[in-house]
């Protein structure tokens, strides 16, 4: 035991080493190049939390489209340093680190498998360590999300119903999280067990549709209501009091925005150049369309493939979620490497194909980041090359979920195999 | 210092739904130089609408126009002459100033800024290959789903 702690210790602190040093650089490249290390949405922030020192709404800065806490939470910007925040967000990526780490043990893996995957997958990745060093939020919401999964999966359904409020408060894109959640409080194994499972003989006589509508209409037991309700009433709280406090811009920015928005400049998106072109031609609602509907498809097909491990379910359907999604940042892969320490251990790949897969899905940025930076500061028409790019990736990422997928073993066999270590 | 008008621009928005912006730079003398007035000014175009025929829009950025100020000690041979714009003054933002323009030669008559666009002879083509790459890897994705998914 005391290795384990000694073990997860060490990787904590070289997480936290790293940051640090990203963070010392990063205000040195500021300072010295042209290129800026910090994101523009750090200095978003640190403006919208000068605002509210001086006791205006933070919706006064353009592009200032997030919660009011965020700009509350980093004020020490302008009293103490402006790389407070970035602290935070370090804090905040080791803190996730530790959640994930805990759940993991929850679910049955060993001290030394546990800690490793969570410094392979996430203290010792360069791209949390970036995202968090460059001033962007994520590494809060990635938390949250975290403890809302470990909660869940610890049996506390009120607990995990606030963290879920308090993050899809945050970033909208945990509301996708609600079926996995709900499909699994009401599978949970003494809790709510509908004649679905009694019927195990049954079920080649029952089609396909009936199977669904079954799984639907069980839906709703104690657990779900209980987790809907906290959760909703935590998010209508929030909502209320800062409509309260800022009035419709806090609405029109902090949600609206992200549900309409449509991002026509670069990005990893495969759709970026179609909307482009298309922007102001009859048809661009139907293409809008029509690179929803497979999102969408896709998201309730895995979530009532892979209902059963929650972990799992959430990492899958975040990755869909990005990986087809009409704009694409790299800010938002954060979104599932967070949850990738949770799904290693149930993922029977061999290192090398790890690392092939690892590998591909680097190289497929590189191939996008190179025309990008030609079109973005040296003004080259490399159009083509970036959607080329932005498809070759959207391939690289299919191909690695399909590999997840078709490598993925139940966690009844992973729970065996663990604890025979 | 620098002012400019409008104060609030939606910095995403393509260039044809934003509006014209007006940039005011006060200068002070340059330290070596009493006569001279330095500034650098970073310039970030917008998206422009996809063209035919063309990889380029083209943006005309106008010489700047130079107003001396008539205020405190700033004074000058101009001022004796009637003040032609009524500008902010640079440290209170209340009060009219009195500015002259001077005449100037610029050293080019006018910049030529060259932003890439896309290309409106690719819509086709762009559509219908994208939506095919993500119907082949959304049927790929939703194979594998099937077969390895639990859906009982």
């Amino acid at each position: 035991r005391a290795e384990g702690m000694a073990g997860a210790g060490a990787a904590l602190l070289g997480g936290l080493l790293a940051r640090l040093a990203l963070v010392l650089y990063g205000l040195h490249q500021d300072r010295a190049m042209r290129v800026r290390y910090t994101d523009v949405d750090y200095r978003v922030f640190t403006d919208a939390a000068r605002l509210v020192t001086e006791g205006r709404s933070p919706y006064r800065r353009a592009t200032y489209r997030y919660t009011p806490l965020l700009a509350w939470l980093l004020t020490p910007n302008v009293f103490l340093a402006e790389a407070f925040g970035k602290l935070l967000f370090v804090a905040g990526d080791l803190a996730a680190a530790v959640v994930a780490y805990r759940a993991l043990r929850r679910r049955g893996a060993a001290a030394g498998r546990a800690c490793g995957c969570c410094a392979a997958a996430w203290l010792l990745n360069p791209l949390p360590m970036a995202v968090s060093s460059r001033g962007n939020a994520e590494a809060l919401v990635a938390l949250l999300v975290l403890a809302t999964l470990y909660w869940v999966q610890a049996g506390s359904v009120g607990k995990a119903a606030v963290c879920y409020g308090l993050a899809v408060h945050m970033k909208i894109y945990p509301l996708t999280y609600a079926l996995p959640i709900a499909l699994h409080l009401r599978s949970r194994p003494g809790r709510g067990e509908g004649a679905m499972d009694a019927g195990g003989d049954k079920t080649a006589k029952f089609t396909f549709m009936a199977r669904l509508w079954h799984l639907f209409v069980k839906m709703l037991n104690r657990d779900v209501l209980l987790f809907g309700t906290v959760a909703g009433s935590v998010l209508a709280a929030l909502t209320v009091a800062f409509y309260h406090l800022y009035g419709w811009e806090f609405l029109e920015h902090a949600y609206l925005y992200h549900l309409t928005r449509r991002d026509i400049r670069h990005n990893f998106s495969p759709y970026f150049y179609m909307l482009y072109l298309t922007a102001e031609s009859k048809w661009s609602f139907a293409l809008g369309l029509a690179a929803f509907l497979p999102q969408l498809l896709l998201l309730l097909v895995v979530s009532i493939a892979f209902y059963r491990d929650l972990a799992f379910n959430c990492f899958l359907h975040t990755t869909i979620f990005v990986t087809f999604n009409k704009v694409c940042t790299s800010q938002y892969f954060v979104w599932y490497l967070c949850l990738l320490p949770l799904v290693m251990p149930s993922i029977k790949m061999s290192w090398r194909r790890g690392v092939l897969l690892l590998f591909l899905w680097f190289i497929g940025q590189g191939l996008w980041l190179a025309p990008a930076y030609f079109l973005e500061f040296n003004g080259y028409n490399t159009f083509l090359f970036i959607w080329l790019a932005g498809l070759l990736f959207l391939l690289i990422n299919s191909l690695i979920i399909v590999q997840i997928i078709s490598h993925y073993q139940t966690e009844a066999q992973v729970a065996k195999k663990l604890k025979q270590w | 210092q620098a002012v400019l008008t409008p104060d609030v621009i939606d910095v995403e928005a393509p260039e044809y739904l934003a509006r014209d912006l007006l940039l005011l730079l006060f200068l002070e003398p340059d330290a070596r130089c009493s006569r001279c007035f330095r500034a650098a000014v970073p310039v970030h175009a917008r998206y422009h609408r996809p063209a035919e025929g063309t990889e380029e829009a083209v943006v005309v950025l106008q010489s700047p126009e130079v107003l001396l100020c008539c205020c405190h000690s700033h004074l000058s041979a101009e001022c004796w002459e009637p003040a032609e714009v009524d500008t902010p003054c640079p440290s209170d933002n209340t009060s009219p100033c009195q500015w002259h323009s001077t005449t100037h030669r610029p050293a080019y008559e006018e910049s030529m800024l060259r932003v890439p666009v896309g290309l409106r002879e690719h819509s086709s083509l762009v559509c219908a290959l994208t939506l095919l790459t993500t119907g082949l890897c959304s049927g790929l994705i939703l194979a594998a789903a099937c077969k390895y998914g639990h859906f009982s």
